[in-house]
């Protein structure tokens, strides 16, 4: 299944195509999405690490389409 | 069944005559409603060189196609004119309950044309719409209009209407004023209270029931579910706000990256916009001290604006029409220092930025007056903020005296005078009066002019170029020039806009100096910025949906459920291509060289600033990029006009042939 990662700085985006995109095996979790870009857990939950835009335990099953993001503050208004 | 009305409603105000119209399939089909349909309908009907503030200038006012199907993020409504402060094309938009009571009253929009001689409200229930007097309303701001039209009406009306007024800065023609609703909500940008105000329009009252149209209102509420559902889990954990100061220092050092923008929802909606004062401050975003200072300049400001400080005074919190964060709130300012009002608004992160930082006052008490104050007059706090600096710049460089100033000891922060300055220039009393145009007319008359801050004669938003390049493309490359709602890039690292548009650059990690180097992947990044942000105009969408992304708030699957359509990204984004080129297409129609928008010197690095995030950065690719937009668009490279084969692909010679 492919699922688009958006890691914070300092993760490795090598497993990544251009657009953010990754495959993980069915079943693979947030945990195993993490490991793909070499995100510690810790930094993970201090990050508030989410899918499709709700705060996740690392436990939670992927599922094709799904995107793996993280707190990030953004400029505007 | 679409979500449009299929009407709109035309008024002459010269001889007092409300005529609705039908509005062909095949031009919402291309443009949509909300500023789409504006731009349609104002391109076809102002003449070229009309006066702003004459009878052939026409007033739009529109709400977006999702409005009123059941999809969040899509209470914003559109005024729309020809400005008077650019003498192009203008434009500002609104939340709050306007947009669906202009559908509820049957139609996409409302259009007013002519000057009345005396004053008058439109008022419009969906069976009746008639001009009256307006004489008892004239002379109050807006929120006192706006109460009084509720005291007098409400009882008489089935349903409690709905109403948008000038302030007395419209009034008295101000070319910074705007539009206000629901107590000093205001569409600021353009002038276009100016337009209201030249017209003697002191309101238009919606009082309307109708149903409002969708294709298929199940699809769209499954939508809002899976959304709603997210929105209302999401939340901070409290005290973050003391710590944004921090954080704007980290993000001015980090690189650009593509990221997750659903989250951000979390600063939304437990500050609002507000937040981003400290962030801006530090990052290199927000500018200080008239766009000359550095965060050295501003130091002890961040915690003056601290959002939490502002949240301890908040007594309650709104939400637009179909939104479930609620960025809005009101404030109590009962027993805080300059205290005139009780209350008001939580305030714009560009409020607080305009009369904070940027004039080096740490003062929030008396920005919360300001807000206040601005709000009831109806005048944009932006262009009120950017000129109340360049005046401070001129008296601490000697080109005002205190006797130009009527007494006033304009210095950087000195609170009392910068308060007093705003009452001048709401009552256009003294020195208020030259600068209650706007700063490019201040400087015009005092000198100055390398301190006026404006572009094409608006300016700019609260955000800076040389921290964020691509968003110095859309300040001179926009039609209404100076806006800082057409694109950023944070926002496009956020957006995902390569997901649904099979043109659109993915976002990549970066230096943010490569944002700077003038190249085609640029071009198209700021040109699919355009298109997304005229699309969400023209469906009535809020900027917070674009920045959630469109993964979380997915644009393209509301309008096809909406409308009953199955069209995919690409043909959505040629659709704000089209608005935009519109747009463009205006301002050539009505004499304005799109080339002659330029951004000021300092806002190029020259001089550049000797510390902080943005210390040493310079612009040199700037017009090299915004020609590269341009081509991107299929408009000439060189000057900005849209080229005859490109108004042909988006079909918008024929758009133009089709009458009401």
């Amino acid at each position: 299944m492919r699922v688009k990662i958006l890691p914070p700085p300092g993760c490795d985006r090598s497993a990544l195509d251009a657009r953010s995109w990754a495959e993980l095996p069915e079943g693979g979790t947030v945990r195993d999405a993490l490991r793909l870009v070499r995100c510690s857990p810790v930094k993970a939950k201090l990050l508030l690490v989410s899918v499709n835009g709700e705060r996740s335990p690392l436990s939670r099953v992927l599922h094709d389409g799904d995107v793996v993001g993280f707190f990030f503050p953004v400029s505007g208004g | 069944m679409t979500s449009f009305t299929g009407r709109i409603l035309c008024v002459d105000l010269g001889n007092g005559t409300a005529e609705s119209r039908s509005v062909p399939p095949e031009v919402y089909e291309a443009v949509l409603a909300g500023k789409g349909l504006e731009a349609w309908y104002l391109y076809k009907h102002i003449p070229a060189g009309a006066d702003p503030l004459g009878p052939e200038n026409i007033l739009a006012f529109a709400a977006g196609a999702l409005c009123g199907t059941g999809a969040f993020l899509t209470g914003r409504w559109t005024v729309a004119c020809k400005s008077p402060l650019t003498g192009g094309w203008g434009d500002a938009n609104c939340g709050g309950v306007f947009a669906p009571a202009i559908k509820q009253c049957g139609y996409d929009a409302i259009f007013v044309s002519g000057v009345s001689e005396t004053p008058v409200y439109l008022f419009c229930d969906g069976k009746t719409a008639e001009v009256r007097d307006a004489s008892a309303y004239w002379g109050l701001d807006a929120t006192e209009a706006e109460n009084a039209l509720h005291a007098d009406l409400d009882p008489v009306c089935r349903k409690k209407p709905c109403v948008a007024c000038i302030g007395t800065a419209g009034e008295k023609l101000s070319l910074i004023s705007g539009v206000c609703n629901e107590g000093g909500r205001i569409a600021a940008r353009s002038g276009v209270g100016a337009v209201m105000g030249s017209k003697r329009l002191k309101a238009v009252v919606l009082a309307g029931a109708r149903p409002m149209p969708c294709h298929d209102p199940e699809a769209v509420k499954a939508l809002s579910k899976e959304l709603g559902r997210k929105i209302v889990k999401m939340s901070l954990p409290s005290g973050f706000g003391g710590f944004f100061g921090l954080g704007g220092r980290m993000m001015g050092r980090m690189p650009a990256m593509p990221m997750d923008g659903s989250l951000a929802v979390y600063m939304f909606r437990e500050w609002g916009t507000q937040a981003n004062t400290p962030l801006a401050v530090t990052s290199g975003d927000g500018p200080i001290k008239n766009w000359g200072g550095t965060p050295k300049d501003a130091r002890g400001l961040p915690p003056q604006y601290n959002p939490d400080k502002i949240n301890k005074l908040e007594t309650l919190k709104y939400h637009c029409y179909s939104c479930p964060i609620g960025c809005g709130g009101r404030l109590d300012l009962r027993g805080r220092r300059y205290a005139a009002y009780p209350e008001t608004h939580k305030p714009e992160y560009e409020t607080l930025e305009s009369f904070g930082p940027l004039l080096l006052n740490k003062s929030l008490d008396s920005v919360l007056q300001i807000n206040e104050l601005l709000n009831r007059a109806g005048m944009d706090t932006i262009s009120a903020g950017n000129t109340v600096a360049w005046a401070i710049e001129c008296y601490e460089n000697g080109l005002l005296t205190k006797e130009q100033t009527d007494g006033l000891e304009l210095t950087w922060g000195n609170t009392e005078a910068i308060l007093a300055l705003v009452r001048k220039m709401v009552d256009r009393e003294g020195f208020g009066d030259a600068l209650a145009d706007g700063v490019k007319r201040a400087s015009e008359r005092y000198g100055g002019k390398e301190y006026a801050m404006h572009i094409g004669g608006q300016e700019p938003g609260m955000h800076d170029a040389r921290n964020d390049p691509q968003l110095g493309v859309h300040f001179v490359a926009e039609p209404a020039p100076g806006k800082h709602t057409v694109g950023m890039g944070m926002e496009y690292g956020a957006m995902s806009l390569c997901d649904i548009c099979s043109w659109a650059p993915p976002a990549t990690l970066h230096a943010k100096k490569k944002d700077r180097e003038d190249t085609e992947e640029m071009a198209l990044i700021t040109k699919a910025n355009a298109c997304y942000t005229m699309l969400t105009d023209g469906a009535g969408g809020c900027l917070y949906g674009v920045m959630m992304g469109v993964h979380m708030w997915k644009l393209v699957d509301y309008l096809n459920a909406a409308e009953g359509w199955d069209y995919d990204g690409d043909h959505y984004m040629e659709i704000g291509e089209r608005i935009q080129t519109l747009r463009q297409l205006f301002n050539v129609k009505q004499g304005v060289d799109p080339a002659s928008f330029r951004l000021p010197r300092r806002m190029l690095g020259w001089p550049s600033l000797s510390s902080g995030p943005l210390k040493g950065v310079t612009l040199p690719q700037h017009r090299a990029q915004v020609s590269s937009h341009w081509r991107a668009f299929g408009w000439d490279e060189k000057t900005g006009v849209p080229l005859p084969e490109t108004v042909k692909r988006l079909g918008i010679d024929r758009l133009t042939e089709v009458d009401v």
